[in-house]
């Protein structure tokens, strides 16, 4: 069958066929000028699906980063102030072992004594210590009030958690509370209370040249430093744990954004490609065009 | 036989080549005319007597040639199909504007989205967990849920103006429909009279045609054959010209507020006519269900998250530790209308963070962030608001693809069948001109037979019985 082709047609289909490579070409230019393979739903559901998934995963990531490096930042105050309030401790002890050792008068005693208070109102003062303006001993207690009070009691605090999630589903507490370190308030015996009342106890017994009563508070401070080495342990130990996550937070971070990138972003490489490839498409169309739609019969009719 | 016959056989010729370059030039006229179906001269031998007179014999020869008539050439049965299609891939390509256009109300993946928007507002209450004595990170949780409102307001607003666009689209088109049947009806009158009077009115056949066409792209009409070269144009089941009556489409005013689908009935009783094929139908279609189906969609997300924070946030305690706080307006839980509640608009303070128990003693804190966490964590929920929200996006990708596919397919289809009707009743210039040179070397021909009879004449006449002169 010869096949008849209208020339109305003919030159219709070589219209809508160079169309079709220039839009073919444009969009290739588009995804290239735009840095973006994706700019609405229906430029691949699944992708785009990915893509949302992604950034959200990327989003939360980035809140977790900030939250850990927070979270390291409590943390750090808390071990820094524990590390201090250590060699104080370490201080009054070796006062207070002067007193055991040898006889010493009242004044050399009362100036011991002194010594013990001081650093007995210092370690209060660490106790306080506060990060971005919270106090870091103080569980979910306001702001505002110190936890301890002058006297040593645990007034101004609580016993909340503060937490912070560092990973998906991964929530760390990262506050130690004031009692679990320094020792609970003990109103009626406080020979047996929290570690300032055991250096009120001390400077007491030093001031009345009681050594039994040095000894027997002696081994009470022993059990408060005790006591703030396990809090101290576990410090470190959340420590290492917020920087290990927060380390392989940042590699999967990385690892998402490739990823979010591989499926939202251009390959510049295969575009470019792809527009050469279209672009030689298009010239072929065109050159072929200005051939095919130049001649006709009329031209060899004499 | 008679001696006059050959010239009478040679004016035949003449003329009917003549007729033929004419079609010709006519042809040649109107290759770009759109709808222009090619014209053939038909010609046909004009025979002998078949029964001879009674004192004449009958030429064995023949009595020339004969023009029969102009036919148009065209495939009816290509035409229908063309029609069809036409129909068919007019109504997918409307639904995929209107698909389009909502798709135009996601730009996603973004940082303008409804998706961002939510991730940003789950994320700012993780600031008032690290942070919970701060005013100004709550205030940022404010903020960021002011943020999605706003989005999923536009998104809402945007979405019924589209349907209100496509209400005044689908009357535009019912309008179109209605003055090109009353063309098509004004064009049978006058082919109906023409063929009666026994003229072959071709041209106003390919206009009726190209109408029909229009009508077809338009309504996803289709075309029964009625008498004298007329049509009937059927749509919905119905006819919308028949017999020199059309009957009018129109576009029933909306049954209610809202989404109310738009219904096309007919003028002259009301019955609903239920269109499967044209531009009208995509509108429609597009209109009446997709649109709705978005909204719903993104109705529930504005639901589950009012739900889902309200029943976390009314549980806790804000700064100042007073209970019972709602962080969104219960009322507002569609796209259109969700909003913050008065609790907490324009309060940082009253912002809920801290977990609390009915009976005391109390053992979360005022800076306790146990319901910060939980919000925040909604982020992940499923089904929550974000994953409810992915989903509608990647079902309207899907149905935006969907579309778009069978609109493309259905083009190339449309396309083949236009290629291949034109492929009969188009003008090919080449083939006319081959026909041209014809029809002149035909006429030059009969000229030269005319001559040559001339001459044979004058020898009969003039040279004949003058012996010994």
């Amino acid at each position: 069958m010869t096949t008849r082709i209208a020339t109305g047609a003919a030159n219709a289909r070589m219209t809508a066929d160079l169309a079709r490579a220039f839009s073919a070409l444009t969009r290739k230019q588009n995804q290239i000028s735009s840095g973006k393979r994706l700019t609405k739903p229906s430029d691949g559901p699944a992708e785009v699906a990915t893509a949302l998934n992604g950034r959200a995963t990327a989003r939360r990531m980035e809140q977790f980063a900030t939250s850990a490096s927070d979270a390291l930042g409590w943390l750090r105050v808390s071990d820094s102030t524990l590390v201090s309030a250590q060699e104080n401790l370490t201080r009054a002890r070796t006062a207070a072992v002067q007193v055991v050792n040898g006889a010493l008068s009242a004044v050399d005693r009362e100036a011991v004594a002194l010594e013990i208070d001081n650093i007995r109102n210092g370690l209060v003062q660490e106790a306080n210590t506060t990060y971005q303006n919270r106090a870091v001993f103080a569980g979910t207690a306001a702001v505002g009030s110190a936890p301890f009070a002058a006297s040593g009691d645990y007034t101004g605090g609580n016993a909340g958690a503060v937490s912070r999630v560092v990973a998906e589903g991964v929530s760390l507490q990262v506050n130690v509370i004031g009692p679990d370190v320094f020792g609970a308030y003990n109103a009626t015996d406080p020979a047996n209370g929290n570690l300032f009342q055991v250096l009120d106890t001390l400077a007491a017994a030093i001031r009345a040249g009681d050594e039994t009563g040095v000894g027997t508070s002696l081994k009470s401070l022993s059990a408060a430093s005790d006591r703030m080495s396990s809090a101290q342990v576990r410090i470190g130990g959340l420590s290492n744990q917020v920087e290990e996550i927060l380390y392989r937070n940042e590699t999967m971070l990385l690892d998402v954004k490739e990823r979010l990138s591989a499926v939202e972003d251009t390959d510049v490489a295969e575009a470019i490609i792809g527009l050469r490839t279209s672009e030689s498409a298009y010239q072929a169309a065109l050159a072929v065009t200005a051939k095919v739609v130049q001649p006709s019969l009329l031209d060899f009719l004499r | 036989m008679s001696s006059f016959s050959s010239l009478g056989i040679g004016l035949s010729a003449l003329l009917a080549h003549r007729q033929a370059a004419e079609t010709i030039s006519q042809n040649i006229a109107n290759t770009n005319t759109p709808g222009y179906s090619r014209r053939r001269t038909e010609i046909q031998s004009e025979g002998a007597a078949p029964v001879p007179a009674l004192y004449a014999r009958s030429s064995q020869a023949g009595g020339g040639v004969r023009v029969e008539g102009i036919t148009r050439v065209r495939d009816e049965f290509l035409e229908i199909q063309h029609r069809d299609e036409v129909g068919v891939g007019a109504g997918l390509t409307a639904r995929l504007g209107v698909l389009d256009r909502i798709e135009s109300v996601f730009p996603e993946p973004s940082d303008v989205g409804i998706d961002d928007a939510l991730g940003k507002f789950f994320g700012s209450w993780t600031d008032v967990m690290n942070s919970p004595d701060s005013e100004a990170a709550r205030a940022g949780v404010l903020q960021q849920a002011q943020t999605v409102i706003d989005r999923l307001h536009v998104a809402d607003r945007d979405l019924r103006q589209q349907y209100t666009d496509a209400t005044g689209q689908a009357k535009t088109l019912v309008g179109q429909i209605n003055a090109l049947a009353h063309q098509v009806n004004t064009f049978d009158q006058a082919i109906r009279a023409a063929v009666v009077a026994g003229h072959s009115p071709n041209d106003l056949l390919d206009q009726r045609d190209e109408t029909v066409l229009a009508l077809a792209k338009l309504s996803g009409a289709t075309v029964a054959a009625g008498d004298y070269g007329t049509v009937d144009v059927i749509v919905a089941g119905r006819t919308l010209v028949h017999g020199g009556v059309v009957s009018e489409l129109q576009v029933d005013d909306p049954a209610g507020p809202g989404l109310a689908p738009i219904q096309i009935s007919w003028a002259q009783d009301d019955f609903p006519a239920t269109l499967d094929a044209g531009a009208l139908s995509g509108i429609v279609n597009g209109a009446n269900v997709a649109i709705p189906k978005v909204v719903a969609a993104l109705d529930v997300v504005a639901q589950q998250l009012v739900t889902s924070v309200n029943a976390l946030h009314t549980t806790g305690k804000d700064l100042d530790g007073v209970t019972n706080r709602r962080f969104f307006d219960p009322a507002g839980v569609t796209a259109g209308t969700i909003s913050l509640s008065a609790d907490v608009k324009g309060q940082p303070r009253h912002v809920v963070a801290a977990g609390t128990t009915a009976v005391p003693p109390d053992p979360f804190g005022p800076l306790d962030t146990s319901i910060a966490q939980k919000v925040s964590d909604l982020a992940v929920a499923s089904p929550g608001a974000s994953a409810s929200y992915r989903s509608l996006i990647v079902t309207l990708g899907l149905d935006v693809r969907q579309v778009a596919d069978s609109a493309g397919v259905q083009e190339a289809v449309v396309q083949r069948l236009d290629e291949d009707r034109k492929a009969v009743s188009g003008v090919n210039l080449d083939e006319e001109m081959v026909n041209l040179v014809a029809a002149q070397k035909a006429y030059s021909a009969a000229a030269r037979v005319i001559t040559t009879i001339d001459e044979m004449l004058d020898t009969l006449i003039n040279r004949t019985g003058t012996v010994g002169r």
